[in-house]
């Protein structure tokens, strides 16, 4: 069953240069239970498009298209709607633990806020459900006392108490948008472990945004390959990195130093992609990637290429993607 | 200058940070950011330091380039000791040393040009340097990086964040240094960037035999740029080897967890332990 399901959404940001279009035609769906990994570098809209979907927009930011979540358009919702909705059955959890949270508020009583605000209950009964939550995720009483202050944790018991905010009141989409960037190695395999239990046993969706390929590779059923503000690539996760057909996704997975399982040889480099994502002020009428693929021909510069289909569940928006197996 | 000799030798290094006193009268406690770490590095090798956060790794990087001062241990670089030297003679060694930081937004002035940013190591470091001859220095150094001469008279806002981070490494070539100490330099960069970046120090070591203590958290990046490694842990050095041995045999067992967590396409995610 279709949990959420984005439909040509466009997000257009007012600048002082005139409107940015941000992101283009954006569509997905995802299942109930399922998990889909949204990849890109900075800027390709990553972000933008979990903020869409929480209703977190920036004010000088115009939407259109359609967010459908458990059957209702998002976008059409007055903010009072949403308000019942966000915490409550949609979920987020940032990148940068600190600032996710209240430094002058204890963890218990972060916790337990969306459980007396959503679901109405009293103190007490609120703050006993969260030392569970806490207990659940890591953060177990009595070595940590409801009564801490986020200071008083690392950075990676602080994304766990983020965690538990965000499963208080039961939710139904878990939106985690690079949730262990901020992180130390060690930390982050824990916390994807935790987000990993935590959606199966509670059966959440997980909408995993990262600009690690590996994560996305660990952590996902499907995925979403995004380049300036537009959906490049999608498939199951594996049957993308096996094809890897458009020449972005190619280049990212070829740049990326933990892609190679050696050591390169002297005299040898790494394979960067040439060149900058366009300013979206300034992008171009045809494939927003042309100015640096090393595929690009005469046809991708008069329009933008259509989405085509290469296999059940797998299409790529590129007029010559590659059709050979990605290399091992 | 025998240059036999390490670039860089750093002997027993031990660095205590004081904390805020528990009570009025009590002594106030310490932290042991470095505890007895040793290293030497060779004209044109490049080791890198792992760890996580809290390990010591930018204490280290501080330490070397004099920016701390140990309670114990000798820091010697191109054959003198950093410590012993009086402060104009350590002025002078410093044009030898130069770092580049992580953030490339935080790490250059907003309000200066990028032609007084790149120069004032120069300024600093070498006196008497002619007018024509620091433009021509400011020149070739902005194409070493990649960058164009013409950007010298640009703001560091008209950037992007690898541009940015050229032009720190421009900043940290115009003394023409022996070592290079980057702190998490490629850390804030997109991958395809962070290619760019990597490749270019790359390349600058080729032509210039340039020397890099590269500290990272990101082992797969250290398994491209380094020829050693170590490995810290709580401000002691748990392993130290050749980057594909250590890599394809970790010896120690935290270097086994960290090696382990790295999350890797191909590879199903297995369950983390911790890290004894």
């Amino acid at each position: 069953m279709t949990l959420l399901s984005v439909r040509d959404l466009c997000v257009t940001l007012e600048t002082p240069e005139g409107p940015a279009p941000i992101l283009e035609d954006v569509g997905f769906d995802l299942a109930a239970g399922g998990s889909l990994g949204l990849v890109g570098e900075s800027g390709c809209g990553k972000s933008m498009t979990a903020l869409a979907v929480m209703g977190l927009l920036p004010e000088r930011a115009v939407a259109t298209g359609e967010i459908v979540f458990e059957g209702c358009n998002l976008l059409a919702l007055p903010e009072g709607a949403l308000c019942k909705l966000r915490g409550r059955r949609l979920a987020m959890v940032f990148q940068e633990p600190m600032t996710a949270l209240n430094p002058v508020k204890t963890i218990g009583a972060q916790v337990a806020e969306g459980l007396r605000w959503h679901l109405g209950l009293g103190r007490g009964e609120a703050e006993a459900r969260a030392v569970k939550l806490l207990d659940r995720v890591g953060v177990p009483r009595p070595r940590f006392a409801p009564g801490l202050y986020p200071h008083q944790l690392s950075g990676g018991q602080r994304q766990r108490v983020v965690i538990a905010m965000a499963l208080a009141c039961d939710p139904a989409l878990l939106i985690a948008d690079e949730p262990t960037t901020a992180l130390d190695v060690t930390s982050q395999a824990a916390i994807l472990d935790l987000l990993a239990e935590v959606a199966a046993e509670a059966g959440l969706a997980l909408l995993l945004i990262t600009h690690d390929l590996a994560v996305v590779w660990q952590n996902t059923r499907s995925m979403i390959v995004m380049y300036a503000g537009r959906v490049v690539e999608r498939g199951g996760t594996h049957e993308v990195f096996a094809r890897m057909a458009h020449p972005y996704s190619r280049g990212l997975f070829a740049a990326s130093p933990g892609a190679l399982d050696a050591v390169l040889p002297p005299g040898r480099r790494l394979a960067a992609i040439p060149g900058l994502v366009p300013d979206p002020l300034h992008r171009p009428a045809g494939c927003v990637f042309a100015g640096r693929c090393p595929r690009a021909a005469a046809d991708c510069l008069p329009a933008q290429p259509a989405e085509r289909r290469l296999a059940p569940g797998h299409a790529v928006a590129c007029l010559h993607p590659h059709l050979e197996a990605t290399p091992a | 200058m025998n240059s036999t000799a390490p670039l860089l030798q750093v002997e027993h290094l031990t660095l205590d940070y004081r904390l805020p006193r528990r009570r009025l009268f009590a002594p106030p406690p310490h932290h042991r950011a470095l505890d007895d770490v040793s290293l030497t590095l060779a004209r044109g090798e490049s080791l890198a330091v792992v760890g996580e956060s809290g390990s010591g790794k930018s204490t280290l990087a501080r330490t070397v380039l004099a920016l701390e001062r140990p309670q114990a241990g000798r820091v010697v670089l191109l054959g003198r000791d950093v410590f012993a030297l009086p402060a104009d003679e350590l002025r002078k060694l410093r044009r030898h040393a130069q770092m580049v930081f992580q953030d490339p937004y935080g790490s250059l002035d907003p309000r200066r040009k990028v032609g007084w940013i790149v120069a004032e190591p120069l300024d600093a470091l070498e006196q008497g340097v002619e007018s024509a001859e620091r433009r021509a220095r400011i020149a070739e150094t902005l194409q070493s990086v990649g960058l164009q001469s013409g950007d010298a008279d640009k703001f560091p806002h008209e950037f992007s964040g690898g541009q940015r981070q050229r032009i720190a490494i421009a900043r940290a070539l115009i003394t023409r240094p022996a070592l290079i100490v980057a702190d998490e330099a490629v850390s804030a960069l997109d991958v395809s960037v962070q290619a760019q970046v990597l490749n270019l120090l790359m390349d600058l070591r080729e032509r210039l035999g340039l020397s890099y203590l590269f500290i990272s958290h990101d082992l797969a990046v250290v398994r491209q740029v380094a020829d050693r490694v170590m490995v810290l842990r709580d401000g002691r050095v748990v392993e130290e080897g050749e980057v594909e041995g250590l890599f394809r045999a970790p010896q120690h067992p935290y270097t086994r967890a960290l090696l382990a967590a790295v999350p890797r396409i191909g590879v199903p995610r297995r369950r983390v332990t911790a890290a004894p």
